[in-house]
């Protein structure tokens, strides 16, 4: 009992006052007080004995009858029944619940449950109502990757339960820890989660709650997503309240933003929580793990401190290193996406995430990194650089009227390299903090290349070489393309750097005359070579082996230009330096066959050029292999001499091997194949399929248009072809629209001459003859035969065709020459004749 | 309905308004029987450490926000009060099934040890808090954070902004006064 107020006023106050001392000098106190009080003194001698260590005050709280009061709170437990469910034992805790083993008897057979109890009740009937129709929607998700939803219900307490399919598996995080599956394998295991999320996302319903200990895998490596819990349906008008009450039971360290602060929640907060488990299945653990010690801290972390990279998590836990590797870059870039603080700056569905990822695994540029120009320019580089570098060259070295050429067997290797280093270079310098900002669609690879060219241009203008080096990446990818024209443009400029290095120097100007040769620019390309041809002389002597490049490219050019005979002469010195410097079974020695083959084969001499075609042929394959591109330049090649010597089964024999190599070293639908179906299609025309020739020739008109555009003469030539088929097919006006087209770009071409400006005019002399204008024949047929004069051996199959056409035609040629009766372009003209 | 968050919305909006702490204690209430209903699904032992509990109620709250000093106070002063219900209801549910019910008295004399942990102890306390309140409610409830809410007294040094020999020294003057208040009234 305590004294009356006024008693323990005073007796608290000298308490106190006893209790400021140190002990040591309470009993003098004490004793001073006794001389003034003695009756207080007393009373506080009495207070102060009671202070005893050993009571059991201090630590009351942790005593067991503590433990029992709350043991003792009513509940319900294993033993219990919930509408039938029998709750067998408890499995497990969420947030806010209690999950039970339950099961159920219905018509003799058991069904085993996981029951859901909430730990804490609606107390509304609105709430309630909410809750049941909340559990309807979920019973309409049906996939193999989501619990199923059985039952559901409100306990006597006022708990709501939710009774789900039964999933023996484990935790994804446990998983990831004890099967460490391969990156390929985490990734198709998210793609998993991910799509039955997106399954979810279908039926309007979001999870809100992804994380580890909702994602189970079954031991049959079944994904199972579980606890759509707290799920709501997106349509929100139903339950208003009860989305927010879900925006509270939260599992913290896996909570979004929105959901720390309290903002509605939809498909973006599924959609951070998916980069959440990315970022666990990539780096093998959660992000702000650091921060899990204190919530502030963790709040903190999830609204405003963005997380590390998965790849730099990898690289500080000593992952292996291609593993980092794999993961840097992309996958980084796609799981900070994803988990960006605003949810307007995420992908915008599941779909697009799992898109991204699904771009990722095949190399192509993935929205993530879309931000910077560079970062697709790596990409679109990464996949076609090399090879469309290889395929152009190749299609244009066995072009129509052949053309430049890349020495692959030199080149590929070093190009490979060089285009490594600067890829790394880009990689490093330009982009390595560029994650998540702003995405600039870039809808076409030219504005891609553009805009990695402009960036070049602003931010490397301190390192030259480096600026250069990009920079020629750009013009060969660009003339990779076809893209000659901005192909030329930036490498003109690129030439204009100051402080190149002359090996340097010698590759931008070699992409260079490609690019002019390529455009039409034929006189600045030769001037350019001829430059260049002169410095190399001077730096290492007539016909030194660092002149092989600039030979085959003059070649080349000749060729190109329909100057057979200075391409004959430049091709005779181009083998003889191979046949020196290399050796006679060196591939540059088949290169150089092949292009004596190819000029002397336009030239009309065909038994020369089968010797260099199959002599290229013969090297490549003994010193290549039998899947190495420049063999399949060669077999085209020697297809395309055999159409013109009509040996049908040695072309179809050379070209088929042709397409088979192509096929298996590109792409489909790239150019380099339609080089030699092109070849083919000539070759269905010739065996009298004059349909299925025009079917082909068109498609890959198409080809050829959409990658060199419609001023190439390599478009125009297989135009010329078509026009050829068509009027083999009977098809007279779209065969004249055809050549008419054809030899439009022709003439705006090397001053109108070019020796192939004869197929088309003849094409036109052969569609007068069937309209019945002799005259327009007769005239057409001259201008073809004056195309000719000059640039080719007066034997060549074509004049004898044009002298035939002549003297159908009523005309007479002075010096009528053989025709040889198995030859293109004989057969060509039989044909057109005959379908008229 | 989650009783975290609206503890917390309730905590930080309440000026130390009475009612409105009175509304919330149920909340508090509720939200300890759910920890402690799900620590013992968790715990096959069935073992409850109240300080355990305690501050995972207060760690559940701070997801919905950071509570000041004063929000602190309040919420930790909730938990001690429904703590002391649970408990002393618990004790009282014990006596009642041995006694039959009934005024406890206890018979003790000055200078006698006492267990506090016991349930007839623990009703009588119940009282002496109560007659302590009359004089000094300040000193109930400091009691009251070490004795129920199992908080260490550094903790409730830095709830009131006080040192920890001040805390020590009420901490003292309360035990003292809780055992004046046990003991039968003196004769005198």
């Amino acid at each position: 009992m305590l004294p009356d107020d006024e008693q323990w006023q005073l007796l608290d106050r000298r308490l106190a006052e006893a209790l400021a001392l140190p002990d040591a000098a309470r009993g003098e106190w004490l004793d001073g007080l006794a001389a003034r009080e003695p009756a207080v003194a007393a009373r506080l001698r009495a207070l102060l004995a009671a202070l005893d260590p050993s009571e059991t005050l201090d630590g009351l709280s942790d005593s067991p009858l503590f433990g029992e009061a709350l043991a003792g709170l009513p509940g319900i437990g294993p033993g219990d029944t919930l509408e039938g469910w029998h709750l067998v034992r408890r499995i497990g805790t969420g947030g806010m619940s209690e999950v039970f083993l339950a099961e159920r008897e219905r018509g003799g057979i058991r069904h085993r449950a996981a029951l859901k109890l909430m730990a804490t009740g609606f107390d509304s009937p609105a709430l309630r109502a909410g809750f049941l129709h909340e559990c309807r929607c979920l019973a309409s998700l049906v996939d193999a990757r989501i619990a199923r939803y059985y039952d559901s219900g409100i306990a006597g307490d006022g708990r709501p339960w939710l009774a789900m399919e039964y999933i023996e598996g484990t935790r994804l995080d446990a998983f990831l820890r004890e099967a460490d599956p391969p990156l390929q394998a985490r990734i198709d295991l998210f793609l998993d989660v991910a799509g039955a999320v997106a399954h979810a996302h279908d039926h309007l319903i979001v999870h809100r709650d992804l994380k580890p200990s909702n994602v189970l895998v079954t031991a049959g490596g079944q994904v199972k997503l579980i606890d759509f819990g707290i799920a709501r349906t997106l349509d929100a008008e139903v339950a208003p309240g009860l989305a927010d009450i879900s925006a509270r039971l939260l599992t913290l360290h896996c909570a979004s933003p929105e959901q720390v602060t309290g903002d509605p929640l939809g498909i973006a907060s599924d959609v951070y929580q998916l980069g959440l488990l990315l970022y666990l299945v990539l780096a093998g653990v959660l992000p702000h793990a650091d921060a899990r010690a204190s919530r502030a801290d963790m709040v903190r972390a999830i609204l405003e401190v963005d997380p590390q990279p998965p790849s730099r998590v990898l690289r500080a836990s000593g992952a292996p290193r291609a593993l980092q590797a794999a993961v840097r870059g992309d996958l980084d870039a796609i799981v900070l996406k994803a988990m960006a603080k605003s949810p307007g700056a995420r992908y915008p569905s599941v779909l697009a995430l799992c898109a991204d990822l699904q771009a990722w695994r095949v190399h192509r540029p993935v929205q993530a990194r879309a931000a910077g120009p560079w970062l697709r320019g790596v990409k679109f580089v990464r996949r076609h650089a090399v090879a469309s570098a290889i395929t152009a060259t190749v299609l244009v070295a066995g072009g129509v009227s052949g053309a430049a050429w890349l020495d692959q067997s030199m080149r590929a290797g070093r190009e490979a390299r060089n285009a490594q280093a600067v890829l790394q270079l880009l990689t490093d310098v330009l982009y390595a903090s560029r994650y998540g900002t702003d995405p600039q669609p870039v809808e076409t690879v030219d504005a891609l290349l553009d805009s990695v060219d402009a960036q070049a241009r602003r931010t490397l203008s301190a390192k030259p070489e480096v600026q250069a080096t990009t920079r020629l990446l750009v013009g060969r990818a660009r003339l990779g393309r076809g893209e000659y024209r901005g192909a030329a443009e930036v490498l003109r400029q690129t030439l204009d750097t100051s402080g190149l290095s002359a090996s340097l120097r010698d590759e931008v100007e070699g992409a260079l005359i490609n690019a002019l040769h390529f455009s039409g620019e034929h006189d600045e390309a030769l001037q350019y070579l001829e430059s260049h041809r002169e410095r190399l002389r001077q730096r290492h002597g007539e016909d030194a082996p660092e002149l092989f490049g600039v030979l085959v490219q003059l070649t080349d050019l000749r060729h190109s230009m329909g100057d057979y005979v200075g391409a004959l002469e430049s091709g005779q010195r181009l083998l003889a330096l191979a046949r020196d410097a290399f050796g006679a079974g060196d591939a540059r020695t088949a290169t150089a066959h092949r292009h004596l083959g190819m000029v002397t084969r336009d030239l009309g001499d065909f038994r020369e050029a089968g010797y260099h075609l199959a002599a290229a042929v013969h090297i490549d394959r003994a010193a290549l292999g039998d899947r190495h591109v420049n063999l399949a330049a060669g077999l085209d090649h020697l297809g395309q001499l055999d159409l013109q010597r009509g040996d049908l089964q040695a072309a179809r024999r050379s070209l088929e091997e042709a397409d088979a190599i192509r096929g298996a070293l590109f792409q489909p639908g790239t150019l380099s194949h339609a080089w030699t179906r092109h070849r083919l299609a000539l070759l269905r025309l010739l065996e009298g399929d004059a349909a299925a020739a025009v079917d082909g020739l068109q498609r890959m008109l198409e080809r050829y248009e959409h990658s060199l555009g419609e001023d190439s003469h390599l478009t125009a030539m297989a135009r010329s072809d078509l026009g050829w088929a068509l009027l083999a097919h009977g098809r007279r006006a779209e065969a004249a629209a055809a050549f008419e087209r054809a030899g439009a770009t022709m003439a705006t071409l090397s001053a109108a001459r070019h020796p192939r400006h004869a197929e088309i005019l003849l094409g036109q002399a052969a569609v007068a003859y069937a309209d019945g204008d002799l005259a327009r024949a007769r005239a057409h047929a001259r201008l073809a035969l004056d195309a000719r004069h000059g640039h080719t051996a007066p034997t060549h199959p074509w004049s004898a065709a044009g002298c035939r056409m002549l003297h159908l035609a009523g005309g007479d040629c002075p010096a009528r020459p053989p025709e040889p009766a198995d030859a293109l372009a004989h057969r060509k003209l039989e044909l057109v004749l005959a379908a008229r | 309905m989650d009783n975290s968050a609206e503890i917390t919305r309730l905590l930080a909006s309440a000026a130390d308004d009475r009612e409105q702490l009175d509304r919330i204690f149920e909340l508090v209430y509720a939200e300890l029987k759910a920890i402690a209903h799900r620590t013992l699904a968790r715990n096959a032992q069935g073992t409850l450490c109240t300080t355990a509990l305690v501050h995972e109620a207060y760690a559940r709250l701070a997801e919905h926000g950071i509570l000041d000093l004063r929000g602190r106070r309040h919420f930790y002063a909730l938990c001690a009060r429904a703590m002391r219900q649970i408990v002393i209801d618990h004790a009282r549910r014990r006596l009642a099934g041995k006694r039959g019910g009934g005024r406890i008295v206890l018979e003790l004399q000055e200078g006698d040890a006492i267990d506090y942990t016991q349930p007839d102890v623990l009703v009588a306390l119940d009282a002496a808090l109560d007659a302590l309140d009359r004089h000094d409610p300040r000193l109930v409830e400091l009691l009251h954070y070490r004795l129920f809410a199992g908080l260490e007294l550094s903790e409730i040094a830095a709830l009131y902004g006080l040192s920890l020999r001040q805390v020590q020294r009420d901490w003292k003057r309360g035990r003292i006064w809780l055992y004046r208040a046990l003991l039968p009234d003196p004769a005198d």
